[in-house]
């Protein structure tokens, strides 16, 4: 998890901002939870990906993960 | 018959129906396709128009309004009721939807409309300053619950969608019944115009391609508004026209 994420208050940011496709794929690969989004909101080709997830709430410069802030079980944390 | 355009903002939430669905739903109950027409208007696509980022911002996840034109005889309280009615039974519990529909045969001063949906992407706009424009310009705008935070984004895509130069339209475009997405086809533009409803094949420079060049389409097939067309957006790769990447796809 903290590969790709830091946490910031009580949320997970991703470290790579918004263009970095790679370990945006790589950390969904890793991830249990991930959800995709509407097909419009996609901003990566390869569907498996955090920038693809419904889970991410876009800000100014990186996305937050709102599935791990929530604690739901998931086993992305490592 | 009169023409409307009409946009709804924040009315979903994380696993609930899309707003862009939402919107495709009222288009089609304001004004349903006969059955021989085999693809909808090309007005009536539905445009997803991308607002700001930002702390200040409650939106869900990502920010977007989403526009749509319709053609329909129904007078303007009736389209009022149906919007609100498809908003009530649709939108999340959690979600602060917001509608705004404009009569587009209407005097109003575009450019304000306009001027308004390009800071709505820069800056925080407030509830307030929606409310004060739409009256102004005589655009009927209304929140349907929550904290109607909606209106703003709502009034914003119309201005968007008039600009023409903003947005990526919903949904994929087929090439006919036996359309294989993993599979690369090479039609000319003009085929592919056909095909799709769309009115150009415009490059990620602005470029407009003539109708006889060849482009080469594979995957999830995109279009966008700009340059007031619905267009597929294409690049330029190694000497031959591709259909644009997600990535590539992501400003518009």
């Amino acid at each position: 998890m903290q590969q790709w994420f830091i946490q910031v208050n009580d949320l997970w940011q991703f470290k790579f901002g918004v263009e970095d496709y790679a370990p945006a794929r790589e950390a969904a690969k890793d991830c249990s939870v991930f959800l995709s989004d509407d097909e419009d909101e996609h901003t990566d080709n390869v569907a498996r990906s955090c920038f693809n997830c419904m889970y991410r709430r876009w800000q100014p410069s990186s996305f937050q993960c709102h599935k791990r802030s929530a604690a739901v079980a998931s086993t992305c944390v490592s | 018959m009169k023409a409307w355009l009409i946009c709804i903002d924040d009315t979903d939430d994380i696993g609930t129906k899309g707003t862009g669905e939402i919107a495709e739903e009222i288009a089609a109950k304001l004004a349903p396709r006969v059955p021989q027409d085999a693809r909808p208007a090309i007005t009536r696509f539905v445009t997803r128009h991308q607002l700001f980022v930002h702390p200040d911002i409650p939106y869900t996840s990502h920010n977007s309004a989403m526009c749509f034109q319709v053609e329909t005889d129904f007078d303007f309280a009736e389209i009022k009721a149906i919007c609100i009615a498809h908003l009530k039974q649709e939108s999340a519990a959690a979600a602060d939807p917001g509608l705004a529909i404009l009569d587009l045969e209407s005097d109003y001063n575009i450019g304000q409309l306009i001027a308004f949906g390009k800071q709505s992407k820069v800056e925080v706009k407030t509830k307030e300053q929606a409310y004060q424009l739409a009256a102004e310009l005589g655009v009927d705008l209304s929140e349907h619950g929550g904290t109607g935070q909606g209106i703003i984004g709502s009034l914003a895509g119309l201005g968007l969608r008039l600009s023409g130069q903003d947005g990526r339209v919903k949904g994929q475009l087929t090439l006919g019944e036996d359309h294989d997405e993993s599979a690369v086809v090479q039609p000319s533009v003009a085929q592919m115009l056909k095909q799709t409803g769309l009115q150009a094949a415009i490059s990620t420079t602005g470029e407009i391609l003539n109708h006889d060049e060849q482009i080469s389409l594979t995957g999830q097939i995109k279009a966008v508004y700009t340059q007031h067309q619905f267009a597929l957006l294409v690049s330029n790769e190694s000497g031959e026209w591709r259909n644009a990447t997600k990535q590539q796809l992501k400003p518009y």
